[in-house]
């Protein structure tokens, strides 16, 4: 039997490591069940809408059609000879800037001089100012202590703050695959001045060096302000994971939305408030968009198969408005020189809305972002790995829903 | 379940991630590279004989240099490159590195009590402790490919995870008492780290990354080797 002593004992280190975990317990929150923003017109949005924009009572509800008001190309950053991999944000109806765009821009791809590059559509004039760049490698490395080799991929997000959030992808010792996710936030100033940025940290998602986690595709906003950013794992293996995260921008929970082994770039599309789909780029030679789908609000996935839409293992945005959900993905199987905007009412069933580009094999079109600012759809994708094209669309009530061309 | 206790149940396995402050963090980086490359500086030089001869317990040139390195800031300082590469050392590397420079220039009775308690018949938690970790590294690391139907990572940012392991950490002296503790002073860095860990939430505030890093990992399974070699 035991001694008096090690009854002692146990009731020692029975009330130590008790008294730990009850203040360990103390110290954090327990989120409540996470359910996707809708608006009073049962719409939820795969990208942010303006958070204080006017209702916008047929925004996508009912017949009608997105048609093209405005086209172009962002602004060069200075000295950029490459651009890639645009992400985009609308902001409150107060600030003098309705949309923000983000890319990351240098000599090229994985260049040692890729920085961050960032626009700013200007509600008064409608025009987008010249780009600058806003994410530097070295400045970024020196705040968190240690080196970062290549920058990538950027995505952003509004919290319930009113403040614009930045994670971009940074590699460590490899590339892409050793590639892992820096988190900054918009510093405090006044409205309407330049953002600045602030590393926040380096956010933590592995035990392996803490490698091989990128983002791409933009967040999934929540009722209670904060969102789901959507991540992905790519070393040898390919899975996508849901990062959750509250008004403040501060992390709470990972969730696997699959174990791959192919699917990444997941892009969120909630069809109610607990039942979300992510729409994922194959990288098998299967070539066409994977589907996950979750019915309790992220806390399980399971695979649903292919969409009957081809892909060439590329990336896709995916949005969500009144109803209806919008998709921008590159129709074929070979090849990134087309790229299509797709409308659905369930997303499984797709109807082609505007061909954006249709060139011939060699060009390339990719990488889209989709957001949703002042009743406007904006869309932006890659151009040749030159420049970020935009497309503003506007929703014209009323009319049938037919295939354009911009 | 009994209802009642369902929201401290959550609590303790769905709670969000408690993390370190930022600013503490990087001193931390460099403390812990610093001590690790010094410790590993010493057991290489032990291990060569030209420097083994050198006295090292009365000249550390070598340990020490790599220790200054590891504290110099920014892209000269050998930290901001070791994190590049491999982020952070775990708290248990990082004490099993100051207990290992602290036996041999601070404290060498220490070493030799360690010696000692080396040969000492009663080491069981050590081994216990040695087979537990990489047993959990292997866990870890399929957990990372996805290998694993459930994510052993992810708890590890939920209190469950410290309480598990400060569980486990105090079993030997309960059983042992004090004892244990002298000698099995793995089992003792253990219960340090995690006691290091809960109010400071170093390196990365889960409670894994505490106990267990890769290279800490790999560095186990020579370790084991050569404990377990057949002879």
């Amino acid at each position: 039997m035991f001694s008096l002593r090690a009854v002692w004992r146990a009731l020692l280190a029975g009330a130590l490591v008790a008294g730990l975990a009850a203040w360990d317990c103390a110290q954090r929150v327990l989120p409540a069940p996470a359910q996707a923003s809708l608006s009073a017109h049962g719409s939820a949005f795969g990208a942010p809408e303006s958070p204080d924009a006017p209702p916008g009572p047929s925004l996508g509800q009912g017949p009608g059609v997105w048609k093209l008001i405005e086209k172009g190309s962002l602004p060069i950053a200075q000295g950029a000879l490459a651009a890639h991999a645009s992400a985009l944000v609308a902001l409150p109806a107060k600030d003098p800037r309705s949309v923000l765009a983000f890319w990351f821009a240098g000599d090229r791809e994985s260049a040692p001089n890729v920085q961050i590059a960032m626009s700013e559509m200007d509600r008064a004039s409608d025009r987008w100012s010249p780009a600058r760049m806003v994410v530097d490698r070295w400045e970024v490395a020196d705040t968190l202590g240690f080196g970062l080799r290549r920058l990538g991929n950027p995505v952003a997000w509004l919290d319930g703050q009113g403040r614009v959030h930045l994670f971009v992808v940074a590699t460590g010792a490899g590339g892409w695959a050793a590639g892992r996710i820096v988190h900054l936030r918009q510093r405090p100033g006044a409205p309407g001045a330049p953002l600045q940025w602030e590393p926040l940290r380096m956010l933590q998602l592995s035990w392996l060096w803490n490698i091989s986690y990128l983002v791409r595709t933009g967040p999934m906003p929540l009722q209670d302000g904060g969102m789901v950013l959507p991540v992905y794992f790519e070393l040898a293996r390919k899975f996508p994971v849901g990062l959750r995260f509250d008004a403040d921008g501060q992390l709470l929970n990972m969730v696997r939305m699959g174990t791959g082994p192919q699917a990444l770039q997941p892009a969120l599309l909630p069809l109610d408030a607990q039942q979300w789909r992510a729409l994922m780029r194959d990288s098998s030679p299967a070539g066409r968009i994977r589907v996950a789908g979750t019915q309790d609000g992220g806390r399980s996935w399971q695979a649903l198969g292919d969409l009957p839409l081809d892909n060439p293992n590329s990336s896709v945005a995916t949005l969500s408005v009144g109803g209806q959900h919008l998709l921008v993905y590159n129709p074929t199987t070979q090849g990134r020189h087309k790229i299509r905007l797709s409308g659905s009412s369930d997303g499984l069933q797709w109807q082609t809305l505007h061909e954006l580009e249709d060139a011939a094999p060699g060009h390339e079109y990719s990488y889209p972002a989709m957001a949703l600012a002042d009743g406007s759809l904006w869309i932006s994708y890659t151009d040749q790995r030159k420049t970020i094209a935009w497309r503003r669309f506007a929703w014209v009530p009323g009319m049938p829903q037919t295939k354009g061309s911009p | 379940m009994n209802l009642a206790f369902a929201p401290l149940w959550s609590t303790l396995w769905e709670a969000a991630p408690w993390l370190p402050a930022m600013d503490a963090l990087r001193l931390v980086r460099h403390a812990s590279w610093a001590l690790v490359c010094a410790a590993m500086a010493l057991a290489l030089c032990r291990r060569l004989p030209r420097l083994r001869a050198y006295h090292l317990h009365r000249r550390p040139w070598l340990p020490l240099a790599m220790a200054l390195w590891a504290c110099v800031p920014g892209v000269w300082g050998l930290a901001y490159w070791l994190g590049l590469a491999f982020q952070i050392p775990s708290l248990l590397a990082t004490l099993w590195a100051a207990t290992y420079l602290a036996n041999a220039f601070l404290f060498p009775q220490w070493h030799a009590g360690a010696e000692a308690a080396r040969a000492a018949p009663r080491r069981i938690w050590d081994r216990i402790g040695l087979a537990m970790l990489l047993v959990l590294g292997w866990f870890l690391l399929l957990d990372t490919f996805a290998l694993l139907p459930w994510s052993v990572y992810r708890l590890g940012f939920a209190p469950v995870a410290g309480l598990v392991l400060l569980l486990v950490a105090v079993l030997p002296g309960v059983v042992g008492g004090g004892a244990a503790w002298r000698s099995n002073r793995g089992a003792l860095l253990f219960l340090l780290a995690l006691l290091l860990f809960m109010p400071t939430r170093w390196p990365t505030g889960n409670a894994l990354d505490a106990v267990l890093d890769p290279g800490l990992w790999l560095y186990l399974h020579w370790l084991a080797w050569r404990r377990w070699r057949p002879t």
